[in-house]
């Protein structure tokens, strides 16, 4: 127990550090952008009509957002502030804090695209383990080709189908919100059903363009873990088929599980196409936003969120397995 | 069992639909007036974005909750030309220094509280605090009653476009925005105003300014619990994409309203509008640009409808004259005659509108508004003449090599990308077109394409485009039309009510036209075309011929940039559910909800 706690210490630890070094490299790299946040809002005024002059001074509100003082210095500010859990100001909200901002984005994104991941790998897994028993069989194959096809196809091709058929030629499911506004959030189930109906189409179009590759993992490591010799010794003592399976099962999901929560560490910066095809206003769309209007604070701390997900989730995914796999575990 | 495997799609569609629900455009109800269902041009909607007009990501949406004095009427010989808004009527007084506002007299917040002349008066201290007060040189407020608001420039001052700017005045309720400005603010905001020598009143006129600046900041971030309105409708509920207003019964003119609900939808993206316009969801929508095909699928769309009106914004080429040999006057008359307009509109249609017959700084179609016919006749129309494009270049001391490609005058090979920005298919297709035609003449061309527009701004005013597309006449009043050209692109700025010019050398001035501070007129005379735009905003509309002719002359002859369409306002509506929509200029040029504030916009029976 004493060792494990020491193995987390240590790998919170350079969680930290991995974080402080990627916020460092993504503060430089976000800074580096061509561009003017203050002269896209000023074209942006113009282009409604307001008067240059009015422009000019309506700006100058925002500019007071626009840090002037060297990179280095702001450097020192965004990190002072992140330890401090202050993560700045936006420059496109005039003055809202970042922090406000990625939390209200952030819920949409993990509604979608953890549902699309859970979906995609309760769906891949339980069709790969029967793909590889019946690996032989029609059904083996045809699973397998399907997973193939589906894996093949890219998840935006696949959305824009989705959107296409549902949304505009039958018009029968919505988009462009996360629930219907007419509805007021809380557990009551006219807001639950359209907060469901408003998923199911980027909640389909993630599951069903990563359940292939869950499918087709999981098959490739049953059929492996089929010619262990443990399997052959349980066959042997005449164990009962289901048990045989679960033997199989646990085994061979091992590999799956570190793929997993990276997936769900990764899911955050990986939303963006989904997202932006569906109109659905999470982190992927705030992030593109951020950037055309060259807001700094915003994407440094959309930045961070990513980063710490990916590395919070590659911490998880090592703990997870020296629980589940006693093997790493006497190792550690 | 086939039955069952035939019955599943249906099953699986109903099952679909009974968790949408209704989806789309929802009929005008037997009731009511139904829901409009729109997508506000100007404003996607963000999670996280307060309800405030100040904030320039804020949830608020001009002409259905977001109320100004007065609604612009868009004509581009009379700035002054409004409809009511929250001020019913005014009177002009003083050639133009005092304007008196008479509000709505049954004019009332969606809370149910009246409509005041403290609300006016705090919208126009928050118009101090934003800056935009500052700029139509806004001096005192007076609350003469309840009901009537005195507002005078600063003595001295002689801005035409004060009424404009005044009527253009976002008005919110005192009882949500008051408490956010301090019991000073009107000594703040006069002892801002100091201009003369006292060096303790200047200093004190500095920090006023900084209070101003730091209260500004703190009230574009103010998030209202809740919305309250003075406009048709307000806001009941909004999310990360999406908004719904109720009509608001305490508006003023709530009777000239008819749709009971507004639903504005977000967008991130052109395709969003395709696709809720393909499947008839919008009973209006603002253009974005399309491939035909997918027009022609949108009008395919039963109800679906397309309306015109006046764009006032051109594409151009703007030339770098700090470039050679684009200083030459002679190089880029033959450049826009090399360039055929008629072939370059074509590729950009249906928003590129009409192919342009004059190069003036403005729109063909308020040329005539504003020059005579004497005037006009003189102006240039740089039809595509290659033969005469290369007499100019001849002129212009360039040669042509025995390899058919042109050479500058020091005999070097001379080659002419054409930059646009990612994302703009209008411009990119016509640049492909311009470049082809400049390298069959000659001249080696790409089309080069900055990665996005942040970038293109900021490289242009580097002066790093030697030729690349520009938005030109963004009017419709002559002072902003050709500010421009002759504004900060051409580095004239206004600095205290004075225009300095910075040259194309201080590159972060963004001077990256580079012509020069002195042009000769065709008919006689010089102008310093900065000084003359600037005074465009400082003569009453009467006396503008005059200098508008002026520039258009010489910008026809001198040709910084060079015209290259006149975009057309291309818009949607649906006429399944709601008829009697506007059909003329003006307002259409307006927000829907302005058109419903106007009595437009009625349920079909």
């Amino acid at each position: 127990m004493r060792r494990l706690a020491l193995r987390l210490g240590r790998r919170l630890l350079g969680g930290l550090v991995m974080i402080w070094l990627v916020s460092t490299f993504t503060f430089f790299i976000v800074h580096a952008l061509p561009g003017d946040p203050v002269q896209v809002q000023y074209e942006t005024l113009l282009a409604r009509g307001v008067p240059p002059d009015q422009a000019q001074h309506q700006v100058s509100v925002m500019y007071g957002f626009v840090p002037h003082t060297s990179v280095w210095h702001q450097y020192g500010d965004y990190i002072f502030g992140l330890v401090h859990g202050d993560l700045g100001q936006s420059i496109s909200y005039t003055g809202v804090g970042v922090g406000h901002i990625v939390l209200a984005a952030a819920p949409w994104t993990v509604v979608l695209v953890l549902t699309g991941i859970m979906a995609s790998f309760l769906v891949g897994v339980s069709l790969g383990v029967l793909a590889a028993v019946r690996r032989s069989s029609r059904i083996g194959d045809l699973l397998s080709v399907s997973g193939s096809l589906l894996h093949g196809i890219p998840q935006f091709v696949l959305a824009l189908l989705l959107l296409y058929i549902f949304s505009t030629q039958l018009a029968i499911m919505p988009y462009g919100a996360p629930y219907d506004a007419s509805y007021s959030p809380g557990l009551n189930w006219p807001f639950m059903q359209s907060v469901i109906s408003h998923a199911i189409l980027p909640v389909a179009a993630y599951a069903l363009s990563s359940y292939g590759g869950w499918l087709l993992t999981m098959k490739s490591s049953v059929i492996s873990v089929l010619g262990d010799d443990f399997i052959l010794a349980a066959e042997l003592r005449g164990l009962r088929g289901i048990t045989v399976m679960r033997y199989v099962a646990r085994n061979a999901i091992l590999p799956l599980f570190t793929i997993l929560a990276l997936s769900i560490g990764f899911m955050f910066g990986g939303s963006v196409f989904i997202e932006s095809i569906f109109d659905y206003q999470g982190l992927g769309q705030m992030l593109l936003s951020s950037i055309s209007a060259r807001d700094y604070p915003l994407m440094a701390g959309a930045f961070l969120l990513i980063t710490a997900a990916v590395i919070v989730a590659n911490i998880l995914a090592e703990l997870v397995y020296t629980v589940i796999d006693p093997r790493v575990r006497r190792q550690a | 069992m086939r039955k069952l495997r035939y019955a599943a799609a249906p099953a699986l569609l109903a099952l679909c639909a009974s968790v949408a629900g209704c989806q789309g455009g929802q009929p005008a109800s037997a009731s009511g007036g139904g829901t409009f269902t729109t997508i506000d041009e100007y404003h996607s909607i963000k999670p996280g974005a307060p309800m405030n007009p100040f904030n320039d990501s804020g949830s608020a949406f001009l002409g259905y909750d977001e109320m100004r004095l007065g609604w612009f009427k868009y004509s581009p010989t009379d700035n002054n030309a409004f409809w009511p808004g929250v001020a019913a009527s005014w009177d002009v007084q003083d050639n133009g220094q005092k304007v008196i506002l008479h509000l709505q007299p049954k004019g009332g917040w969606s809370d149910g509280k009246p409509l005041t002349a403290q609300d006016v008066k705090t919208s126009i201290a928050i118009a101090f605090t934003q800056g935009t007060a500052q700029s139509m040189n806004l001096g005192t407020v007076k609350a003469v009653d309840d009901k009537t608001v005195e507002c005078d420039q600063i003595p001295g001052q002689n801005n035409a476009t004060f009424l404009h700017q005044l009527l253009g005045t976002v008005i919110v309720p005192d009882s949500v925005y008051g408490s956010q400005l301090p019991s000073d603010i009107w000594s703040t905001i006069a002892a801002s105003q100091y201009t003369g020598n006292d060096q303790a009143k200047a200093a004190a006129a500095t920090k006023a300014q900084s209070t101003l600046t730091a209260l500004g900041k703190k009230i574009a971030a103010f998030a209202p619990q809740k919305d309250v309105s003075a406009g048709p409708f307000v806001i009941q509920g909004i999310n990360p994409g999406e908004a719904v207003l109720d009509k608001n019964t305490h508006f003023y003119a709530v009777d000239n309203v008819h749709p009971d609900k507004v639903v504005l939808r977000n967008y991130s993206g052109n395709e969003q509008i395709w696709g809720y316009l393909e499947s008839g969801q919008l009973d209006f929508a603002p253009y974005t640009a399309m491939p035909t095909n997918v027009l022609n699928q949108i009008l395919a769309e039963k109800g679906n409808q397309r309306v015109d009106a006046t764009s006032y914004v051109a594409a151009a080429l703007g030339f770098n004259e700090s470039v050679k040999p684009l200083d030459s006057v002679d190089v880029r008359r033959a450049l826009a005659e090399i360039v055929d307009r008629s072939a370059v509109q074509k590729v950009g249609e249906p928003v590129s509108g009409t192919a342009s017959k004059y190069t003036t700084g403005m729109i063909d179609s308020v040329v005539n508004d504003w020059m005579s016919t004497a005037d006009i006749s003189k102006l240039k129309t740089y039809d595509h003449n290659t033969a005469d494009a290369a007499k100019l270049l001849q002129q212009a001391g360039l040669t042509k090599g025995s390899d058919g490609k042109w050479r500058l005058p020091n005999g070097q090979p001379w080659t002419l990308d054409v930059w646009t920005v990612n994302g703009f298919s209008d411009w990119i297709a016509a640049a492909k077109v311009i470049s082809s035609e400049l390298t069959s003449f000659g001249i080696p061309s790409q089309p080069k394409m900055a990665p996005d527009y942040a970038t293109y701004q900021e490289e242009l005013a580097k002066g790093k485009y030697p030729l690349g597309f520009w938005l030109i006449a963004l009017g419709p009043d002559a002072y902003s039309t050709f500010a421009r050209i002759y504004g900060e692109p051409d580095g004239y700025n206004v600095v205290g009510d004075k225009v300095v010019h910075y040259p194309a050398s201080a590159q972060d001035k963004g001077n990256w036209i580079g012509g020069p501070t002195s042009y000769q007129v065709p008919g006689g005379g010089t102008i310093d075309p900065g000084q003359v735009t600037y005074q465009l905003s400082h003569v009453p509309v009467a006396q503008q011929k005059d200098l508008v002719t002026k520039l258009a002359l010489v910008t026809n002859d001198q040709l910084p940039v060079y015209t290259l369409w006149n975009y057309i306002n291309v818009q949607f509506v649906n006429n399944t559910r709601f008829t009697d929509f506007p059909s003329g200029d003006g307002a259409l040029n307006n927000s829907p909800g302005v058109w419903m504030q106007l009595g437009y916009v009625k349920p079909k029976s």
